[in-house]
């Protein structure tokens, strides 16, 4: 139908059957002139047009028995010549039922075969790309090399099916689903077309080309009978010569019908009525008959065997060929399988590949942005003391920055927490550790994580001193402790005095609340007993760093002494063990005790008395850090300045890769 | 597209007011293009005289190019298969405005029937098509377009100037001329024609 060429305007509309008619008389036409051809060969074309049909059965016959001996080969080749009549019996019936000739079944089927090695599989697929291929937009040819070219796991002509799936999506699919997949889609679709005018005249051109193929074959067997022991030879190939005797052939029939027919018929009664074929008054019908007959029978001669018998038998004939289908299934089976395990294996290597390159393109991105000048630059902007409004643009840019160094997902997590002005933890977790760090509220990133999974309300515009300030009070709101029991402790009386009160014991001995080392005999007070609300910890408990100030050393309280638990990691034990010196030990406020006269007690708060075996080199802020040394140059105007100039120092050390230990 | 009045059995009708009269079948054929006639007349008002750009540059030349030089003399890839295509004569594009009765251009309707165009006012002039429809069209019609021009940007360049010079008009952007007046009297139009249509259907349903 001829798409629209001019520019208009419709203003009435109308319809028109006429296409629908003109079919309709096409297709009853053929279908007379197929049922009436037999008759109309005789009467109605003349001799030129009998000699033109003569030469296309012919050819059409010649054609179609190359196409079978190809078929024939390719299936000997692949070592199933015993399939090759159940092959072409296929083929035949499939001819019959699906209106396509066998011109084009047998290289499609050919192209199958030679892809799967199975029979079955073949006659499989080939329906199902008779299915693919009945709507007309692509040959059964094609969309057999289609669905060969799938079983080996070439899915790139699929495409045109419209499956609605991505390449990818097609690659990552065994041929299995994808066979599965297509006959859902197009099942049934050759069937609906042969429901249709064309389908139907799909159908009787089969039979026509059938027809003519039949014709040829008989023509060329009564060319064989005339040329007897010559044979045909070269003529084959000579078509248009072969065409010319045929030609011939028909006319001198033509011409000895019509001789007969002109005949006294009377004058051969006798030899009729001889022959007993009283019924047949027509001389033409009679000769036509024995002509038939004579056909038939030459056609039906027995031929001898080509082959030598067995003399085992039909019965282990077919065994033998049931045996080697058997084979030959089992065989494509064991291919198939080893196909679908390449794929498998070819699809995990290129997912193994896919994550190498993600890994690597990740960890380049991670030292590059370590690098990148601008995103140092921009992070050094933010400890400045700006603007707002510029620190907010600041933030933007660096979120911009480090957006380039992420991939998709991250970058638009990123970007979004800075559209939205969210401080996002996926963002700056490793940020919120290091401003942590800087300020010296932690050390361990356990604490930290910890801290991330409150969710502090931190927002993506907040300067330095709101996030540090934020975070202390959440810290120390996580972190107070509250002791559910007050322990009243009466004053400490004079050497040589007595005290009562609570407690484990009637008198209270000053005396004997000492280390044992510096005691000769006192024994130790046993602990009182105390009760703490759960959840609550003591310093020196697992834990339970207090966060909130920096550690300091005990200080004793002559006047309200205090007991705490003689647990493994209390102070009271660790400060006498020299080999595990807590690490918010300050040695400037706490000093050992000698063996000497004064009591323990009396030289805590003796500031000024170093004691001789006390070692500064055991007793450092912790064990394995980098001491980095600041030097700040000009003049500093606000504590945010120097916040800033020691961050951006930490910020460069730790880019070497070194851990940081903070020594305030 | 504006929708038109269906008549399914329009040669029907046509053929059984030629049997009740011949004239009467005249008559219809008359009033129907009577009723068509202010659609066409209203299309050639938007003809310009001629198309230029901001700075008074011709989009299109009145006249059709001349070539001196050899190399473009004996070019004949690049050329338009009419030089009259790209050149535009207002009178010609007005005349190509026209009333048809009958078009060879088939839409198809239903599984197995056609509907065809009775009564159409169209714009068959190649300029006039052209300076129509400008703009109109989807990326992957226009890549099927074949270009001559030797300037590889000289679609995009023709339509986005044309659009800009003249933007799309009509009920959905789809035209300058035709669809334009559509736009604007289509309504009218239909309704006349159904007009003519409804009474001529009347007098024969009264006729059996």
């Amino acid at each position: 139908m001829a798409p629209r060429t001019e520019v208009a305007v419709d203003l009435v509309t109308k319809l028109k059957d006429k296409g629908f008619k003109d079919l309709q008389k096409n297709a009853k036409g053929s279908e007379k002139a197929i049922a009436a051809l037999g008759k109309k060969l005789g009467t109605v074309f003349g001799a030129a047009a009998l000699a033109k049909f003569a030469k296309d059965s012919v050819k059409a016959f010649i054609d179609d028995e190359r196409a079978a001996k190809s078929l024939t080969r390719a299936i000997g080749n692949l070592g199933l010549a015993f399939e090759d009549a159940r092959v072409k019996k296929f083929i035949s019936d499939l001819e019959k039922t699906s209106g396509v000739t066998d011109d084009s079944l047998r290289p499609a089927f050919q192209k199958l075969i030679q892809t799967t090695g199975s029979v079955t599989k073949s006659q499989e697929l080939l329906k199902l790309a008779l299915d693919l291929s009945a709507d007309g937009s692509v040959d059964l040819v094609t969309a057999a090399s289609d669905l060969s070219r799938a079983y080996v796991g070439s899915t790139k002509g699929l495409k045109k099916y419209s499956l609605g799936l991505s390449d990818a999506e097609l690659k990552g699919k065994s041929f299995a689903e994808i066979q599965k997949l297509l006959s859902e889609r197009f099942s049934g679709q050759n069937a609906a077309r042969l429901e249709t005018y064309q389908g139907k005249l799909d159908l009787l051109n089969v039979s026509f080309a059938n027809f003519k193929e039949t014709i040829g074959k008989d023509l060329i067997t009564a060319l064989e009978r005339v040329s007897s022991d010559q044979g045909i030879g070269g003529t084959t190939t000579a078509i248009d010569k072969l065409g010319k005797e045929i030609g011939d052939a028909i006319v001198g029939t033509g011409e000895l019908i019509r001789i007969i027919k002109e005949l006294d018929v009377s004058k051969f009664k006798n030899i009729i009525d001889d022959i007993n074929l009283l019924s047949f008054t027509n001389p033409y019908g009679l000769l036509n008959d024995v002509i038939r007959g004579l056909g038939n029978e030459v056609k039906t001669a027995p031929k001898p065997f080509s082959v030598g018998m067995s003399v085992t038998g039909a019965t282990d004939f077919y065994d033998k060929i049931e045996r080697a289908r058997k084979k030959a299934e089992e065989e494509a089976a064991r291919r198939a399988a080893k196909i679908e395990a390449d794929r498998i294996k070819r699809e995990k290597q290129a997912q193994a590949e896919k994550k190498r390159t993600a890994e690597i393109e990740r960890l380049k991105s991670a030292i590059q942005f370590r690098f990148d000048i601008d995103a140092i630059n921009l992070q050094a902007a933010l400890r400045r003391n700006i603007s707002a409004s510029d620190r907010e643009r600041v933030l933007q840019l660096s979120a911009l920055k480090i957006s380039d160094y992420q991939n998709d997902e991250e970058a638009i997590k990123t970007l979004q927490a800075a559209t939205q002005g969210r401080y996002d933890d996926a963002m700056n977790l490793e940020k919120m550790y290091q401003l942590l760090t800087v300020a010296g509220f932690a050390n361990s990133k356990a604490a930290i994580d910890a801290l991330a999974a409150s969710k502090p309300q931190i927002k993506f515009t907040d300067n330095l001193d709101d996030v540090i300030n934020k975070l202390k009070a959440l810290i120390e709101g996580k972190y107070s402790i509250s002791i559910g029991a007050t322990i009243t402790v009466p004053p400490i009386p004079a050497p040589g005095n007595s005290t009562t009160g609570i407690g484990p014991g009637s008198t209270f001995n000053p005396g004997g609340v000492r280390k044992g080392d510096e005691s000769s005999g006192g024994a130790l007070v046993p602990p009182p007993v105390i009760v703490k609300p759960p959840g609550v910890l003591l310093p020196g408990e697992i834990g339970g760093e207090p966060f909130g100030v920096q550690p300091k050393p005990f200080v004793p309280d002559t006047g309200n002494f205090r007991y705490f638990d003689e647990m493994e990691s209390s102070y009271l034990r660790l400060v006498n063990d020299l080999t595990n010196v807590p690490a918010n030990f300050d040695p400037a406020r706490f000093r050992m005790s000698e063996n000497t006269d004064s009591s323990y007690l009396a030289l805590l708060n003796d500031a000024t008395s170093v004691p001789s075996n006390f070692d500064p080199a055991r007793f450092r802020m912790g064990e394995n850090g980098v001491t980095v040394n600041v030097t700040v140059q000009g003049s500093l105007l606000s504590q945010q300045d120097l916040v800033a100039a020691v961050t951006d120092a930490v910020y460069q050390t730790q880019r070497t890769g070194n851990p940081i230990t903070l020594a305030v | 597209m504006a929708k038109s009045v269906f008549v399914p059995d329009f040669d029907k009708l046509q053929k059984a007011l030629k049997e009740l009269d011949p004239q009467l079948r005249k008559d219809f054929s008359k009033a129907l293009t009577a009723a068509a006639r202010p659609l066409a007349a209203k299309a050639k008002t938007f003809v310009p005289s001629q198309i230029v750009n901001n700075t008074g540059k011709y989009i299109f030349r009145p006249t059709p190019p001349t070539y001196t030089s050899a190399s473009w003399i004996n070019d004949k890839y690049h050329r338009s298969r009419d030089p009259l295509r790209w050149t535009w004569q207002p009178a010609a594009v007005i005349k190509g405005i026209k009333i048809k009765r009958t078009t060879r251009n088939k839409v198809p309707f239903g599984y197995n029937k056609v509907a065809t165009a009775a009564l159409s006012v169209v714009n068959s002039a190649p300029a006039g098509a052209i300076y129509e429809l400008s703009g109109r069209g989807s990326e992957a019609s226009r890549k099927r377009t074949k270009s001559v021009s030797r300037n590889p940007n000289a679609q995009d360049d023709f339509r986005n100037l044309m659009t800009k010079i003249s933007p799309l008009t009509g009920d959905s952007k789809n035209g300058r001329i035709l669809f334009r007046a559509e736009a604007i009297m289509g309504d009218s139009v239909r309704t006349e024609v159904q007009k003519v249509v409804a009474e001529r259907m009347r007098l024969f349903t009264r006729s059996i």
